[in-house]
Formats: structure tokens, sequence, C-alpha cells
């Protein structure tokens, strides 16, 4: 079994409220949240005002080889928390075999926010006045483009877009990519950049909290929206091994599935999701009492965590009420095809840290959501095994495992 | 590593609904790139708006119970596709174990025309009157998830956005989740639809036809005169399957997918080297050597650039030992389909490989000295065709090939 195992090596964020993943770290286990006013745009005319954005980020400082206004902020983003992840992992691409060194990025809309930026300058300003630049930036395929020429890594890459389980669905099929023996490590994670569509969009829908995110309170008035990027450095054991690397936890398995119900609704009786969290468990060869931490896709809205809820009950039975679960979007929002890569990144660091993150802002659990709930301050317990759900746009649904490494 | 076989395949393209009507004008020479219906586009833009668009269709008749206003194109054109390429393989969803079935689709700019609308909306009229069901297609998963809806499939559902190599990457994709048990069967393809925003950034970055060289309107790729690429739009959908399940189930098995390889340029940016390196890996994976390739169907649209890198790239791997090799360029038909494109190079090697013809490369007068020798005609070639390569590459820097073969072979 040696020969599949999977190890994460390197761990790197961007997120509102911090860049970097002990900055990040220390303001998520001290609940410290960065949900503000929006400031990259008017919201005057809309009901709610609030999002997580990347404030103190500054591109320069992360991309080296290219100059950082030729790539879109969904380039920039994932570079930055992908050159964390890579060094602390100790990947030097003079020692690694660039060849089998792959790249997997989960998104929901990619360059869109350059996309929109280039829109803006056509509605404004005319066609004429649009630059190549700008058009450039808006490709979803240059950011592994990006990417592979910064890191210099050429092995296999892979955009996955698979709205708010993007994240996921490439820390997922970067195992594959590892167990199927096409690559011997791969930085995978998410990035989704703060734009104005999405923000107005989900306005319309009345899916946003004008106050605070609440995920799992009674009280609950939606989601807030964020930006970000998360990145992990995956590996086969055996590569990790050879080259003498840290390991932080070890990868156990994963599940997709898709409700085939509703374009932006989940299916309330969550079906296909408790399915696919069995089916993670049983791929990783986990049972579910070892279970001890769940990182909730918990968005604040009243029909997801609701489901989400039931989902977590069915699959945990009487367990249910010994698994502490934590949304982390009550403090970065939801960042989108990001989300589950940042949770993922959290999901490692409670491993390794033996600390399960606190949601934020809930005062009264929804008795519709009785499950426990890490209110307010972040709980110390060795956390064996974690896991992680998303529940897309789409009813696209994935969930990761993961476990503290325990030598073979 | 499982074999897995291509069972059916279904597409909507300018140059035809569905294989049949695909082979028939392909093979004929026929081209789906046209003067554009003018309700794709806008007054500020450029004029000469030629691309193979897809052409009107009765969604209502042809995908019973769609509901059109919450559906965008993309959207109406993966569900034909998928529909044809379901019934083509004969498999009946009534006995099938849906929660088994997969979805993969490629797609460069899908979700753009949606985002633009419902921007432009917004901003010309004010947020609450923008329209939020157009929002909902905003996402770039919006028409594998409608797949997922439209026939109750509910395997893992993936959409892959990497430019020119989507759809051979969600190929690669959908066999993987095959190969590792996660779905029995996987619909997998690509889709594009025009949009006046994606068009006006091709006409911003002067990669159409027309737009350099003074020659006019032409799409020729590989042609030494060629002047830059036309747009094209469609869907294409294959049915996977192992070919042991496809021979318990006496499912069709049109061609098999042997190999897949990425490839880089690389800090040296040795041009054509990307593209070469992703040819070589993918005929290591499918066990194959340069010389048994019969057909090459190549990425090049056109571009003046990106087709002398092709044309290296095919001589540093084929040299000058294999004067066989055909080679055919596609896209003078069918457009740049862009995420859908290496979908739809791989229905054409099923039809290659089932009429035993090079298919025509359409304008090609004088090809590129850069090619190495082969047999590249703008009609169509006679031959016994069994190994064809397929290349996509995003910029000429991200590349990705695939190997197929015939099935029979496999049988002995």
């Amino acid at each position: 079994m040696t020969d599949n195992r999977v190890v994460i090596t390197g761990l790197g964020v961007v997120a509102a409220n911090g860049v970097g993943k002990d900055a990040f770290w220390r303001a998520i286990t001290n609940g410290v949240s960065a949900i503000r006013e929006v400031t990259s745009f008017d919201t005057s005319d809309l009901h709610t005002h609030l999002a997580a954005e990347v404030l103190d980020f500054c591109p320069e400082r992360h991309i080296h080889r290219r100059p950082a206004h030729s790539m879109g902020r969904a380039a920039q983003l994932a570079i930055a928390a992908a050159r964390e992840a890579l060094a602390d992992a100790g990947i030097d691409p003079q020692r690694v075999n660039p060849e089998r060194a792959g790249i997997v990025v989960g998104t929901t809309q990619g360059e869109a926010y350059d996309f929109e930026q280039a829109l803006i300058t056509r509605l404004k300003e005319g066609y004429d006045k649009l630059t190549t630049a700008e058009v450039r930036r808006a490709n979803h395929g240059a950011i592994i483009n990006h990417m592979a020429a910064e890191f210099q890594l050429y092995g296999p890459a892979v955009i996955v877009a698979t709205a708010c389980s993007a994240g996921n669905y490439a820390v997922g099929y970067a195992g594959d990519l590892i167990r199927l023996g096409r690559a011997d490590v791969v930085v995978a994670g998410g990035v989704e950049p703060f734009f104005q569509t999405p923000f107005v969009g989900f306005n319309r829908l009345g899916a946003v909290a004008p106050e605070m995110c609440q995920p799992f309170d009674l009280n609950r008035k939606g989601a807030i929206f964020g930006e970000g990027s998360g990145f992990l450095v995956m590996e086969s054991l055996a590569h990790a091994r050879k080259r003498g690397a840290g390991i932080y936890a070890e990868f156990r398995g994963y599940a997709l599935s898709c409700d085939a119900y509703h374009p932006t609704a989940p299916d309330p009786e969550g079906r296909q999701a408790a399915l696919m969290i069995r089916q993670a468990l049983s791929r990783s060869q986990v049972a579910p009492e070892s279970v001890n931490y769940i990182s909730a896709h918990g968005t604040g809205t009243k029909a997801n965590d609701r489901v989400e809820a039931r989902v977590i009950k069915d699959v945990f039975q009487a367990n249910t009420g010994r698994i502490p679960v934590s949304s982390i979007k009550s403090m970065i929002g939801h960042t989108m095809g990001a989300a589950a890569a940042i949770e993922a990144v959290c999901c490692v660091l409670a491993i390794q840290h033996g600390v399960a993150p606190p949601t934020i802002n809930h005062f009264e659990t929804d008795p519709a959501c009785n499950i426990d709930v890490v209110a307010n301050v972040a709980r110390e317990l060795p956390i064996r095994v974690a896991i992680n759900n998303s529940f897309a746009f789409g009813g696209n649904n994935a969930c990761t495992v993961f476990s503290r490494f325990n030598q073979p | 590593m499982k074999k897995i076989v291509v069972s059916g395949i279904g597409c909507v393209s300018g140059v035809g609904i569905g294989y049949a009507e695909l082979k028939a004008n392909l093979l004929g020479g026929a081209s789906g790139v046209r003067e554009l219906s003018l309700s794709l586009m806008e007054e500020d833009g450029p004029d000469r708006r030629m691309a193979a668009e897809a052409p009107e269709l009765n969604f209502k008749e042809l995908l019973p119970g769609i509901d059109l206003k919450a559906t965008d194109r993309a959207t109406q054109f993966v569900l034909l596709a998928a529909k044809l390429a379901l019934e083509h393989a004969g498999l009946n969803l009534e006995q099938l174990d849906r929660s088994k079935i997969a979805v993969a689709l490629g797609t460069a700019e899908t979700g753009y025309t949606s985002l633009a609308r419902f921007y432009r909306d917004f901003f010309e009229r004010g947020a609450w009157q923008a329209n939020p069901i157009m929002f909902a297609n905003t996402p770039i998963n919006v028409p594998a998830a409608r797949v997922a809806m439209y026939f109750g499939l509910r395997g893992p559902n993936a959409t892959i956005s990497n430019g020119q190599t989507s759809s051979l990457k969600a190929l690669a994709y959908g066999c993987d989740l095959i190969r590792l048990g996660q779905a029995d069967i996987a619909l997998v393809g690509g889709v594009e639809s025009l949009s006046p925003e994606t068009y006006y950034a091709y006409h911003k970055l002067r990669a159409l036809t027309g737009q350099k060289r003074n020659g006019g309107w032409r799409c020729a790729p590989f042609d030494a005169g060629r002047n830059g690429l036309a747009l094209g739009e469609g869907a294409v959908v294959l049915a996977l399957q192992s070919a042991e399940r496809a021979e318990a189930t006496n499912s069709p098995q049109l061609i098999e997918i042997a190999g897949f390889g990425s490839g880089w340029d690389g800090p040296s940016r040795v041009n054509g080297r990307a593209l070469a390196t992703a040819i070589e890996n993918a005929l290591a994976e499918a066990q194959a050597r340069p010389c048994d390739v019969d057909l090459a169907l190549a990425n090049a649209n056109g571009s003046i650039a990106g087709d002398r890198l092709e044309a290296k790239a095919l001589r540093m791997v084929f040299g000058s030992h294999h004067s066989e090799l055909g080679v055919s360029a596609i896209k003078a038909a069918t457009g740049e389909m862009r995420g859908a494109a290496g979908a739809m190079q791989t229905a054409v090697a099923a039809i290659a490989i089932e009429t035993g013809q090079i298919p025509p490369t359409l304008n090609l007068r004088a090809p590129d000295k850069a090619l190495p020798p082969c047999r590249i005609s703008s009609q169509s070639l006679p031959r016994p065709i069994t190994t064809v390569l397929i290349n996509t590459s995003e910029w000429s820097a991200d590349s990705f090939s695939l190997v197929v073969r015939r099935c029979e072979d496999l049988r002995g």
C-alpha cells in the first residue's frame, strides 16, 4: 500500500484575513473576520455591501519571471499561494523531474474578473480602446501557462472549473495523477478573484447576507463572498521520502457526485451528497467513526446549511454529536473556486496543530442543523481524520479526506 | 491499464449535426465558415464577420422538456450533442445506473457570453433590471451541470477550462474516472458558443483571417499563404466506456483511446518543442512508434505562427522517415472551436478510420515548407487508417495530444 500513498508536503494561502499560511492560520484560529465594505466597486444600489476582499496583495512580490500585469488576477493569486506551497515543501525545480511535476487548478470563473474589466473598458470607452493585453488577461487557459513558466514545472497541468467544489476536484485529481503514475508531485488548489458580476448576481438571487455570515445559525441570512487562493503540494510517499521532505498529513482519497437536480439549489434531501461522503470514506479506507473534524461547505444560506447538516447526520448517525464541524466562510467569505482548496489547507493545518477552527457569528444553532458546530472559539483536540465537504452550483458535490500521517 | 473505447459520437457544428452528417459534409469538402447572422453581433465591432456558426435549430422539438429561457446556446448545443452521442452508442438511460455515468466537458470561453449580457444589463439599466437567470449561466460548469440535470446523470461532473486543450484534457479526465472505477460510462467532449465578445477578442488579437498579409478572407491551415483563423462553435460529445464493458453489452466500439501526452515548451523555448513533447508522450502511452501513425489531425487553424510551430513539431517527431504520414487540418471546415476543438478532431478521427479517407484540408494551395514530407490535400485522399494522432496546443505552449486506434486490431 505504501506505493499508493499520497502525502501533503507544502501549503500556501492567500485569504482576506491572511496572506501566507502562518498569518492565515493565526487569523483563522483567533476568529478574525476579514468581511468588510466592498472597496473595488460601488454597491450603493444593492441591498448588501460586504465582502472579503484581499486588500494587501502585491502581485509583484510573488511573481518573478513575467510582468504581473501580463496576467489576470486569478493567475496572480494562484502563483502567490502556489509559490508559498512549493517553497514550504522545499521543491526546487532543478532537483525534481519537471516533466513529472504537475499543476491542477480549480476555479469557478477563472479570469472573469479581467473579462469584466475588459467589458468595462468596452462599454465606457468603446471597442477601439480595448487593448490586446486586456484581452489576453481574460483567457482562463493562461492561468496554468503562467504558473508552469513561473515555477518551471512541466508535468500534467489542468484547470478544473467545477464551480464551488473546484478546489476539491483539483485536489482529488492531483491524487489520481500521482496514483496513476503520471506525476511524482503536483501542486494543486483553487483560485477565485472577487468581482462585480457574481456580487450583483447573488444579490439578485437573494443569497447574500447583509451583516455577517453565520453558518448553521438559526438566524443566518445568506453567504458573503470573498476571494483568494489555496494550494497544497501533494506527492507520492516514495517521492517525499526520497527527497527527505517533511510531511504534514496524508491525502486519503475523495469522491464526487452530481445532484442532477437544480442549477443553483441543492437537492433538499442531499441524497447524492450523502452517498458521495460514504464513498469518499470507503475509498479512503476510513471508518465513519474515526472522523474527528468536518470542514463544512457551510455557506450560511438557509438551503445549503440545512441540507449539509442533514447529510452529515445521515452519514455519521449516532456519532454526529462527537464530530466538531466548522465553516471558515464565516471569516473569509465564500471564495468560490478557491473555497474547497483553502479549506483543504485548513484541514491539514487542523490535523497538524490539533485545533479545530471556529465558526464565528454563531449564536444559536438552528435546530434543523443540530450538529456540533465549533461556535466562535477554536477548540483544541487531537484530529486524526478530517473531511472537507463542498457542494457547488450545478449540484457538483465533492469530498476529500485527510489523515494524520502514520509511518508504515 | 483498462482499455477505453468510444461507443458513440454526437455533434452540433457549422459543418454538420450528428455523426453521419458531419462525415458526409466533412469528407465532401463542405465548410461551415460563412457570414455571421447579425443576431450574434453588435454595432460597434469589426465589420467583416465570418465564422462557422451552428445552424438555427429547433431545440424545443429536438430536446423535449428543455427550458429555452433558462439555458444558453452553449448548453443547448451540448444537450443535443449528448443526446445524439447516447443514441449513436445505443445507450438506453432507463436501463443504466445513472449514478455511474460521469460527464466531463472542455470549454475555453463558455460563461463569458452570459456574463457579458448580464453585466451589460446592469451596467446600462441598473442592478435590479438585470436578469438573474442570465447570471445563473455565468459559471463555466453550467453546460456540464445541465447535461447531468437533463439526463439525470449523478456521477462525477467535471468541466475543464484550458483553452485549446480543454476537450482533450476532458477526454483524459473521463478515461481516468473509468479506470479508477468512479464511473462506468463517461460523456466527454467540449462546447463553445460564439458571442460578440469572443469574436471581438480574436479580432483585437489580429488572429482572424483577412487581418494580416492583405490576403482577404481565406482560412487556409498549413497553406504557405495563410493569413489567420476563422472561429467556430458547437459541441461534440463522445460516449466512453471500457472495452470490456462495451464487449459485454454489445455496444459499438468506434475507436480505442490509446494514449495521451502533455508537453510544454520549457525554459529553452525551442519552437515546436512543446507540441513535439506532447506527441512523443502520447505515442509512448499508446505504445506506438511514429511510423505507426497513419494520420495526424492537426491543431492548425490558419494562424501564421501557430501552424508553423505545429509543422516544426511534426517534423521533429516524424522527420523525413515517414512520407506516407497523412496530415489533415479540419478547422477551415469546422472553424476554430477552441475548447471543443480536440473533441471535434477525435470525432473526425473516427470518421477517418471508418471510411479510410484522409479528410480534406480546405483552401490548401501550397503546403508550408516547414511541414515534413506527408500526404496533405484540399480533397479527401483514400488510405487505410488504423492509428490517428490528434494535436491541441494553447498558444503553442501548453500542448496536449491523443493517439486513437481502430478497435478491430485489438481483437486480433
